[in-house]
């Protein structure tokens, strides 16, 4: 049986905000020999230059959904907009981007579809014939194997869930790209569907400190309190060119500005070293350090998910152990 | 003005936590603290700030799972809320916590708020536990209204029955929108402050009975997936632990940090 699977790509302004191979060397990692019948769809309102490029350089046909309302992120619109293409196709998977807004529209399609679903998948292996996808829970503590019981199956993928794969060599030939627009749906121009975006807003932000930094000394909730911070402050003090991070629980107690928020929806950072302080390492910050030469995690839940992308691990309270180290590095 | 507020109780993911015999969700010890989802502290609290600044506002709260998760309904009542419903999750017992699956869960939301008319529905992004950002937009499908993800900044405008949103996204950039009322919204950790319960709103909820739902069981045909089971992580790094004392493992540490030039 060919296993068919459709990608739903997402642009903003006419541009994508995901990286096209990801979700495609996914898609293909579906059947068991990686010979997935995928074609993807992409969201937008003048989106041929995008649409080209990615049939270029996949080889996969491109349906374009074109339409004004999707010059911004309009998940509502898409999940219904959508349903005409996925009706077509019936393909056995649909695959969107792991974003608050891909779960969304994946949870509307999955109501309207009676579908499987299947969000933050990790990655996948299969049992014989049958898929099995692995997903974090509990901030990355223990994974959960699922095995799909509906067709189709929607998925939201993570970054580099299929990373394991090589990537496929250029295609000979490049794919189709077929063009479609929303009224062809029965969706009439002047229907808003419940949800109109007004614009697209950046945070105001002139702190480079954690991009310029070679080591960035980060803190999360074990640190327990805005007194706490000192501490982690002194250690970043007697380090060179270090900068202060933390995580988004960190930043949301008030300890820290958002401008030092480190993960998916805060900076992304390199720095040579990166030691984490009671930093739990959910798969939302970890995105955001995955290109950190050496991660040193301090944490005192032997469990904590850090620990499995960190380079070296201490198992300790930070407010017995940071004093420690600061005095430690004094010495001499 | 009705507004509801879908809260879940999880286990504290940083207590101490093993996988069940049977391999379907956790284990945990008697010192295991269950509290309220953080994500739907601050989705409470955004129903609540609404209560205070207009008249004739009630919040209304419901949570799906075990007995104990009145615990955490009268917690929400000691913040303000005026009524409290628990709902069984089918075919779990009384007392045990376990994995509970997003479409039940939102069906049976769903299908409480439906004749109840509310304006606004709040839930958390995401559950701490399962990490599925799924029921919010799945009771939203129910109901067949619009629905807003992951929202850092809300405000009414009652005039014309709409709602303006800032809805988070990747990389540092947020999209406004308006959404037509009724309408969901999923509330992201870090748009308020959520509040402490007051002792006269403790002493209320004590007083005030929770209605509890049990409804049908779910007959198999409703469950979507074949079969789950948990584990640990693969670890994908090989992490060297470094042991010892407090004293000794500061010690190594801050060698390590200067043999690699890392001290000033």
């Amino acid at each position: 049986m060919t296993t068919t699977s459709l990608i739903i790509m997402e642009t903003v302004r006419n541009t994508l905000l995901q990286p096209v191979p990801d979700l495609v060397r996914f898609s293909e990692a579906l059947s068991p020999e990686g010979r997935t019948e995928s074609t993807m769809v992409m969201a937008g309102r003048d989106i041929h230059g995008p649409a080209i490029h990615a049939a270029e350089t996949t080889g996969i046909t491109i349906v374009t959904l074109e339409d004004p309302r999707f010059f911004l992120p309009n998940p509502e619109l898409l999940s219904t907009g959508l349903l005409e293409i996925i009706r077509e196709a019936s393909p056995s998977y649909i695959c969107l981007s792991h974003t608050p807004r891909g779960c969304m529209t994946a949870a509307k399609l999955s109501k309207t579809l009676g579908a499987s679903l299947i969000t933050g998948v990790e990655s996948l292996h299969h049992t014989g014939d049958t898929p099995v996808f692995r997903r974090a829970v509990f901030g990355g503590k223990f994974a959960m194997d699922i095995t799909p019981g509906k067709r189709p199956v929607i998925l939201t993928v993570m970054p580099g869930a299929a990373n394991e794969r090589n990537p496929s060599a250029p295609p000979e030939t490049p794919g189709r790209v077929i063009k479609k627009h929303l009224p062809d749906h029965g969706i009439e121009p002047d229907d808003t569907v419940g949800f109109m975006p007004v614009e697209l807003k950046s945070l105001e932000d002139s702190d480079n400190s954690l991009e310029e930094a070679d080591i960035i000394v980060s803190a999360g909730k074990g640190i327990e309190s805005a007194e706490n911070i000192d501490m982690v402050r002194n250690v970043a003090s007697l380090l060179k060119n270090a900068a202060i991070g933390a995580s988004r629980i960190a930043c949301d107690m008030g300890w820290l500005p958002h401008s030092k928020q480190i993960g998916e929806t805060g900076k992304r950072v390199a720095p040579k070293l990166y030691l984490a302080c009671g930093i739990s390492g959910s798969a939302q910050h970890v995105a955001g350090i995955r290109n950190a030469q050496t991660i040193i995690a301090i944490n005192k839940d032997p469990g904590a998910a850090i620990f499995s992308v960190s380079d070296y691990g201490i198992v300790e309270d930070l407010t017995i152990f940071l004093p420690l180290l600061i005095e430690k590095l004094q010495q001499d | 003005m009705k507004i509801l507020v879908c809260i879940k109780e999880v286990v504290d993911p940083s207590s101490a936590l093993s996988v069940s015999p049977c391999r379907t969700w956790v284990e945990s010890g008697h010192t295991a603290d269950y509290r309220m989802n953080r994500y739907d502290e601050y989705a409470l609290e955004e129903a609540l700030l609404i209560k205070e600044a207009h008249s004739d506002v009630t919040v209304d709260v419901i949570s799906v799972g075990p007995a104990r998760v009145t615990e955490t309904l009268k917690r929400a009542m000691g913040k303000g809320a005026d009524t409290a419903v628990h709902i069984l999750y089918p075919g779990q017992g009384t007392t045990r916590p376990g994995y509970m699956d997003a479409h039940i869960v939102s069906s049976l939301i769903a299908e409480y708020a439906a004749p109840l008319s509310y304006d606004v529905i709040f839930t958390g992004v995401m559950a701490e536990d399962d990490m599925q950002c799924t029921v919010g937009p799945l009771i939203a499908a129910h109901l067949d209204i619009p629905c807003a993800v992951s929202v850092v900044a809300e405000a009414l405008n009652l005039n014309d029955r709409t709602i303006t949103v800032d809805c988070e996204m990747e990389g540092g950039m947020s999209e406004s929108a308006v959404l037509s009322l009724p309408a969901l919204l999923t509330i992201q950790s870090g748009i308020n402050q959520p509040r402490y319960p007051s002792l006269s709103n403790m002493l209320r909820s004590k007083a005030q009975d929770i209605a509890t739902v049990d409804p049908e069981p779910v007959p198999a045909a409703e469950k979507r997936d074949a079969g789950f089971s948990l584990s640990l992580p693969l670890k994908d790094s090989t992490c060297t632990m470094i042991t010892g004392t407090s004293e000794k493992k500061a010690e190594t540490l801050a060698r390590l940090l200067r043999d690699n030039m890392f001290v000033k």
